[in-house]
């Protein structure tokens, strides 16, 4: 037997053997299921990640300059638009703290008033409306009675005091 | 040694054996890295957020280190023509300096005048800034005041107000804001003090936060030949009478509300009177 009879009954033989097969495909099926899950993983984790930077960080920043704010409310002035009514309240709020704050209601007792929001600076004053607040459904001060003003700001900072009208 | 060869190469080129465990591993490490990342990108978000915290805590610290004492009289060395002005006494018993960044002033007894109402020339209360002030608060100009930053410990400071005198008669209340948002307040004229003249007179009685101070030996009288003040609570009938009590809210987190419900009543000390009471009742 010659070798080119020899190669090609060779060959005959590998074209028409099975065997082997199955492993191959068994690592093809196990490749494509490792790196598709490897895949997802992946894309998974980016994406976790990156939501968690963007949730955390936003909560970070937003909760670390609302921390830095401080409001104080240093007078309250009873009065009214005539003689006999007392039906305006003038709030003198001061920013006392280190971040610009915006006034954006005032509670006067259990009554929410919604005021045209107010930039305070650090360290200034103003009047919470600058005009004083008229109070609303007939409502009046008194005399010697207790006032709750609250004072809250669009970040979330609430001040509560009480003043004797 | 240390030379590559051309076989050498040949091997490592046509080599495949590991390729997937090093892919696999630096797709691991690729990830670790980003965990590693992120934890140290929350450690800085976290020190930053620790960082805001401490220093605003420090700063209220300070704040509530502020312990400024306005002094009996509240205000003094008046000055009714020009340069019109006051001064206010303070003692600053905290353990920081203290900047005073607004005086407000409420008369909240127009028996004197009407400055510092709403139907003042201030139409409000009187307030009164530093440098050159921004309200006319009483008609001679814009009020401000002097002298507002008090050293720890120091004792009679006096805070200078120009442009405005609150000794007309009325009762004023008077608040010193201070630059960290704390505020201190005294009433003009000086609420008066039984327990400085006769300390060996006093007690004191505590309802909750109330504190009601007695002066036994402030309520004198004579009878007869006696010519020396008598102490006692016993007091002429038929004649009209002033009585102080001094109260004192000693809380610092509420306002004490005395209720309709309270009220004084007095004994005549006599055999008619015996048994009748006179009751005042606070409304």
């Amino acid at each position: 037997m010659n070798l080119a009879k020899w190669a090609k009954n060779r060959i005959e033989k590998n074209r028409k053997s099975r065997r082997g097969i199955s492993t191959i495909m068994a690592n093809l099926t196990m490749l494509v299921i490792v790196v598709s899950l490897s895949s997802l993983l992946f894309v998974w984790a980016i994406s976790s990640f990156g939501a968690y930077q963007g949730g955390a960080g936003y909560w970070f920043s937003s909760r670390s300059v609302a921390n830095q704010e401080r409001v104080t409310v240093e007078n309250v002035f009873f009065t009214g638009s005539c003689g006999t009514c007392n039906n305006i309240v003038k709030i003198y709020v001061r920013n006392v703290g280190t971040v610009p704050v915006t006034i954006a209601s005032v509670y006067v007792n259990a009554s929410l008033y919604q005021v045209t929001p107010q930039t305070v600076t650090v360290g200034n004053v103003t009047g919470v409306p600058p005009s004083g607040l008229s109070l609303v459904g007939g409502q009046v001060w008194a005399h010697n009675d207790i006032q709750k003003v609250t004072v809250a700001t669009t970040r979330g900072t609430v001040v509560t005091t009480t003043w004797v009208s | 040694m240390g030379v590559l060869t051309m076989g050498d190469y040949r091997r490592f080129v046509h080599a495949k054996k590991g390729m997937s465990t090093i892919f696999g591993g630096l797709f691991f490490i690729i990830l670790i890295l980003m965990g590693f990342n992120l934890m140290l990108w929350g450690f800085i978000q976290y020190d930053n957020y620790n960082t805001s915290t401490f220093k605003m805590s420090q700063n209220d610290q300070l704040a509530t280190s502020e312990n400024l004492v306005p002094t009996n009289p509240g205000a003094q060395n008046f000055s009714n023509t020009s340069p019109i002005g006051f001064n206010i006494p303070v003692n600053n018993l905290g353990g920081t300096t203290v900047s005073i960044a607004r005086i407000y002033i409420t008369n909240i007894s127009p028996t004197g005048g009407t400055q510092c109402t709403s139907s003042g020339a201030s139409a409000g209360p009187c307030i009164v800034d530093s440098g050159a002030g921004t309200q006319n608060c009483a008609g001679n100009g814009n009020c401000y005041f002097t002298n507002g930053n008090i050293g720890a410990g120091e004792i009679n400071h006096l805070i200078h107000v120009n442009a405005i005198a609150i000794n007309d008669g009325s009762g004023y209340k008077v608040i010193l804001s201070s630059t960290r948002g704390r505020l201190f307040s005294f009433f003009y004229p000086w609420p008066v003090s039984l327990i400085n003249n006769n300390p060996n007179g006093q007690f004191v009685t505590n309802i909750g936060p109330l504190s009601i101070y007695f002066d036994f030996k402030s309520f004198n009288f004579t009878q007869g030949s006696q010519t020396q003040s008598q102490s006692a609570f016993c007091m002429p009938s038929s004649t009209t009478a002033v009585i102080w009590v001094r109260l004192a809210n000693t809380a610092t987190d509420s306002v004490v509300t005395l209720q309709g419900s309270t009220m004084m009543q007095m004994q005549p000390y006599s055999a008619n009177g015996f048994g009748q009471f006179v009751r005042t009742w606070i409304v």
